[in-house]
């Protein structure tokens, strides 16, 4: 212990001295060890983090799915729920749930809140016990006697914490609620993972169940009995599905899916999340290989200080410790400032969540802050880092070489090779990585790329959305609903600047609604073929509005009324799959998988629009239907409002809550967002990541860059004489030059050449990811492609020759006389 | 070899200062010199005297404060550094007091290096140059080795080879026995009287008297002057004393 004490002491006073080396090695292990803490304060906060739910580990999400069709995780539909709740053996609970908007009322001003309507159980099930008042009871399922419970923050922030809350009566969409409980603060919608809206709300009543196997619209969860494995879970619940398949034609390719609800809340995030934690391991790796290198030239001076310690008695062990020592002072230095930048860098970290725009959702919402695990995470990595970078160097250092040193004349041929071999499979290693990094960072660069080129169908700039919901009493008859928006939309058309305006269930990248439909041609298909498409009500301004061509036919106009011919615009994709070769106007449709189902009309298609890619830009075009909101005023929800302005949408935020308001004090505006904002959202991880790799590559690049110029310029100043010797013989600038870059490009090349087998093995894993990751990692980029191989190549052969330039033209500049005296 | 050889060498009224934190150091003022083609020239004269100064200015190496320098009749005193460069191969060859081997290349290629730095000479002809070189100091058995396995004589005649094989117009030798023992030194100095007997033209600076008297002409420097033998011996009994 003295010892260690005595060489703390002499490590601090020796790093002191060289402040330069202790300077240059601290800020490269920061940067190493910040990246690491940046990505793993996310990673702890997003993929290690427990649910705050008892024994979250038993909890399962039950989705439908229907491969076939391509739907993997699909909402469930009543029935089949209500099945699998009387039939299972293998759940203790199971609950559904319903994802909401509702007005929340009664408090000026009016307020949207996103909420949920759920089974009586749902909070028992997920383990939760209210802070104030009581979780719902088994009667108040139904609907005629509906509770409501809110959460910490709406209590905080709506009713000021008021104490007698519970027991009152809330007013959500009109409708007055007894409020029995309020939940702990920490508790919100995290099971819904990225989907999560920060519910404020949850209320019970969801008896009755929509009726009818076709109509999948609840969440489900469910939780495992302790003796039951996931596996054993599925199994059963497949014979069931297989079941209710053969009992309903309508249910047939439909089977279910359960998905640990912890995996399901990260899914999203881990293959991100892990491909950056591999990133900033290789940029540690490399900053590791830099330090090691700075270490072994100076090792290589201080060989006569080792050979006085050996000397008077030291062994090597001591010596090893010794420098072993000052590693763990830089590394430590090298993590203590990290651990600031890596605070500071995870807060950047926030945007990989797609829905962080709008609101700070779901499990990224989590506080970042440094806590327990992050500084010992950091504190780990930067003793592990000391060692890496430290026990060669010190071996090296330490071997003894008494009588060469102490002679100071003597050169000791062989231990300088090793050291140089050693400096030089660094560097290469170091290029290895980096072009390893580089590749993964093109690769990302190339799908936002493509991405970006991705044709979305209409023009997103100038428009703003809003959310205008109608609820209550007044709006129950659909044509309050259809003269509120024709005035509204009259209203805000006068405004100054506006081009056009519209309103519409269905945004394109905002959500959308798979109906089922049939067409006259085709009207009785095989249950389980039924064909589908989304489903969008529209006002006649729409497509002008989102400059959504129109390819055949005409858009909706007022007269497209109640009282007139129901009709409906197909998108061209509709059109082509189900009318391949003809003239789809006049075409008829029905939107029920019934032919004979006599509340549907049959609506004639009066146009044709251009495809939207209404899933995102990740996902192909689907057919859509859109129908006129005039004849279709009670599907119309949520009512969105999108308005295209000359100029900054934003600045018409407050004529529109003006407009809302003369019309209808009651009626909030919210969700606001632009139509930008809005397409950005499914590529904001990829962009992300992409930002984010594409720094770490840079660090990489930068540290490689500082690699290779750190050891070319030592070479340079080892080989002075022999510089000096060849100029004497003749050798001019440029060939002394070329000397040193080929050198320093030999070494790149051989790194280049070892990062190509990285690089195969990195795109080997790319293709290697089931398709779904590698699709939302990669969009349709191949992960082998030579010429990026070749272009990250080129990019760290530049750079080398960029480093060694410097060393090279002091070479060039080397005085013979001198160089030639010195020996 | 004779008086009648033309002259090679031709310096007049050279001087070099060198400028170190303030202090001028004259380390040659005024020196007159000829050196005729074949000829066996030693130069001698205390250490710092300015001889190895001379031989840099010589070899090109250096560039003079002042004074004219013509090689082979051309004014060489200020030419770039690629010139210097050029002429430095293809008309010098130099050989040191500590030999100046490249550790890292083998004994042949030290000897080819500087015919690396001649552009189009083909591989073959390379060849042909550095195995007779090798030949001609008795090496060629050594060509695999590195220096550092070699003794210090057998890396002086390597570098004697060196020396050879760019055909230069004259060899430049700064004390080329120094850091040889009496024997191998000896061996040197014959390969060295060979060379000349054999046409070479050569310059050395040596203080060894049993060397000096091999060369066909000895001139003596003191304080970076050329003085007369008795002179300085004078001169050398006056800082004694
Ligand atoms: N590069 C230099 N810078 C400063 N002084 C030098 C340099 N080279 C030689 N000198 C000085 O010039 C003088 C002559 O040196 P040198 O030619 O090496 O002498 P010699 O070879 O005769 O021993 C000495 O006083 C020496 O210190
Ligand atoms: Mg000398």
């Amino acid at each position: 212990m003295k010892g260690f004490v005595h060489d703390l002491r002499y490590a601090m006073r020796q790093l002191r001295r060289s402040s330069g080396f202790t300077a240059i090695a601290v800020l490269t292990l920061m940067s190493g060890i910040g990246a690491n803490t940046a990505i793993f304060s996310v990673v702890n906060a997003v993929l290690l983090k427990p649910l705050p739910y008892k024994d979250s580990s038993r909890l399962v999400v039950v989705w439908q799915q229907n491969p076939h069709r391509g739907w993997f995780e699909n909402e469930v539909s009543g029935a089949n729920f209500l099945d699998w709740q009387k039939q299972n053996h293998v759940f203790t609970g199971m609950a559904a749930f319903e994802s909401l908007f509702l007005n929340l009322t009664g408090h000026s001003p009016p307020q949207e809140i996103a909420g949920e309507r759920v089974s009586a159980n749902f909070f028992s099930l997920l383990g939760i016990k209210p802070l104030r008042g009581r979780l719902f009871l088994p009667e108040e399922e139904s609907q005629d006697r509906a509770a409501a419970i809110v959460s910490y923050s709406l209590w905080q922030q709506h009713y000021g914490g008021d104490p007698a809350l519970v027991g009152r009566q809330i007013f959500l969409n009109g409708k007055s609620y007894p409020l029995i409980g309020i939940l702990p603060p920490g508790i919100s919608d995290d099971y819904l993972g990225i989907e999560a809206q920060q519910s404020q709300v949850w209320i019970s009543g969801i008896e009755p169940f929509a009726e009818g196997r076709e109509f999948h619209e609840y969440h489900a969860i469910a939780r495992l009995r302790p003796d039951v494995t996931l596996t054993q879970a599925q199994a059963e619940m497949n014979t069931m599905a297989a079941r209710i398949e053969q009992q309903y034609p309508e249910s047939r390719g439909w089977g279910v899916a359960l998905v640990r609800m912890h995996d399901q809340v990260v899914e999203y995030f881990r293959p991100a999340l892990l491909l950056l934690l591999g990133a900033v391991g290789t940029v540690l790796l490399i900053a590791c290989a830099n330090v090691a290198n700075l270490l072994l030239v100076r090792g290589a001076s201080r060989r006569k200080e080792f050979a006085i310690r050996t000397a008077v008695g030291a062994c090597r062990w001591q010596i090893i410790r010794q420098l072993l020592v000052e590693s763990l002072l830089l590394s430590l230095a090298g993590g203590a400032m990290g651990l600031g930048f890596g605070a500071w860098g995870s807060q950047i970290l926030v945007r990989l969540s797609p829905t962080a725009q709008q609101t700070t959702a779901g499990a990224i919402s989590t506080p970042l802050g440094l806590n327990g695990l992050v500084l010992l995470f950091t504190f780990m990595v930067a003793v592990a880092t000391a060692i890496v970078f430290g026990l060669a160097p010190a071996m090296s250092a330490s071997k003894p070489h008494l009588n060469h040193a102490l002679n100071e004349s003597g050169r000791s041929f062989s231990a300088s090779l090793q050291r140089r071999n050693l400096r030089s499979a660094l560097v290469i290693c170091e290029f290895a990585l980096a072009l390893s990094l580089l590749l993964s960072a093109a690769l990302m660069i190339k799908a936002l790329a493509h991405l970006h080129r991705t044709a979305i169908g209409f023009n997103p700039n100038n428009v703003l959305s809003v959310k205008i919901p109608l609820e209550g009493s007044q709006y129950q008859d659909p044509g309050r609903q259809i003269e509120f928006f024709r005035q509204f939309l009259n209203r805000i058309e006068a405004l100054p600047g506006v081009e056009s305006a519209t309103v519409s269930r269905g945004v394109p990248m905002n959500g959308w609604a798979g109906w089922n439909f049939v067409t006259a041609d085709n009207s009785h298909p095989a249950a389980g073929d039924v064909p589908d498409a989304n489903y969008v009500v529209v006002a006649p301004h729409y497509f002008r509005t989102l400059q959504v061509p129109l390819r055949k036919g005409r858009i909706f106009t007022e007269s497209d009324s109640k009282a007139a011919e129901p009709v409906a615009i197909v998108s061209e994709s509709l059109a082509l799959r189900y009318w391949p070769g003809q003239d789809p106007i006049g075409k008829r449709l029905k939107v029920s998988s019934d032919a004979k189902d006599k509340t549907q009309p049959w609506l004639t298609v009066v146009g044709v629009a251009g495809n939207v890619r209404t899933q995102g830009q990740y996902a192909p075009f689907i057919p859509e239907i859109y129908v006129p909101y005039t004849q279709y005023p009670w599907v119309l929800s949520p009512r969105n409002v999108l308005v295209r302005s000359r100029g900054d949408p934003l600045a018409l935020v407050p004529a529109i809550q003006r407009e809302v308001a003369a019309l209808d004090k009651d009626v909030p505006v919210s969700a606001l967002a632009t139509m930008d904002e809005i397409v950005s959202g499914p590529v904001q991880q990829g962009r992300t990541i992409m930002w984010l790799l594409g720094g770490f590559a840079a660090l990489a690049l930068l540290l490689a860059a500082v690699g290779i110029y750190s050891v070319i310029s030592y070479a340079v100043s080892q080989r002075t004489h022999e510089i000096g010797v060849r100029i004497a013989l003749g050798a001019d600038r440029d060939a002394i030059t070329g000397l040193v870059l080929r050198h320093g490009i030999s070494l790149s090349l051989l790194g280049v050449a070892a990062g190509w087998l990285g690089a195969l093995g990195i795109a080997r894993l790319f293709a290697a990811l089931p398709f779904q990751i590698r699709w939302l990692l990669l969009f349709d980029v191949r992960p082998a492609d030579p010429l990026m191989f070749a272009c990250v190549s080129a990019v760290l052969a530049t750079v080398a020759v960029l480093a060694c330039f410097i060393p090279a033209r002091r070479a060039a500049r080397v005085d013979p006389i001198r160089a030639l005296r010195y020996e | 070899m004779t008086d009648l050889g033309q002259s090679l060498i031709e310096i007049e009224d050279l001087t070099k200062v060198f400028y170190t934190d303030e202090v001028e150091t004259h380390a040659l003022s005024g020196v007159h010199l000829g050196i005729r083609k074949g000829e066996y020239v030693a130069i001698s004269g205390p250490s710092g005297c300015g001889k190895s100064t001379l031989l840099s200015i010589l070899g090109l190496l250096d560039t003079p404060t002042g004074g004219k320098y013509l090689l082979n009749g051309e004014p060489v005193e200020s030419l770039d550094f690629a010139a210097r460069s050029r002429i430095r191969n293809r008309e010098i060859g130099f050989i040191f007091q500590s030999f100046n081997l490249i550790g890292d290349l083998t004994v042949y290629e030290n000897v080819e290096l500087p015919l690396t730095y001649r552009q189009r000479m083909p591989s073959a002809e390379r060849k042909k140059r550095v195995m007779e070189s090798l030949e001609r100091v008795s090496m060629a058995h050594r060509v695999r080795h590195y220096p550092s396995q070699l003794s210090g004589g057998q890396q002086q005649r390597v570098a004697v080879a060196r020396a050879l094989a760019g055909h230069p117009s004259i060899l430049l030798a700064d004390e080329p026995t120094g850091n040889l023992d009496s024997h191998n030194g000896e061996a040197v100095m014959e390969l060295l009287r060979d060379l000349h007997r054999e046409g070479a033209t050569i310059c050395m600076v040596t203080h060894d008297p049993r060397f000096v008297k091999q060369a066909e002409r000895e001139i003596h420097l003191f304080d970076g002057k050329v003085v007369a033998e008795e002179e300085l011996r004078k001169l050398m009994q006056e800082t004694q004393a």
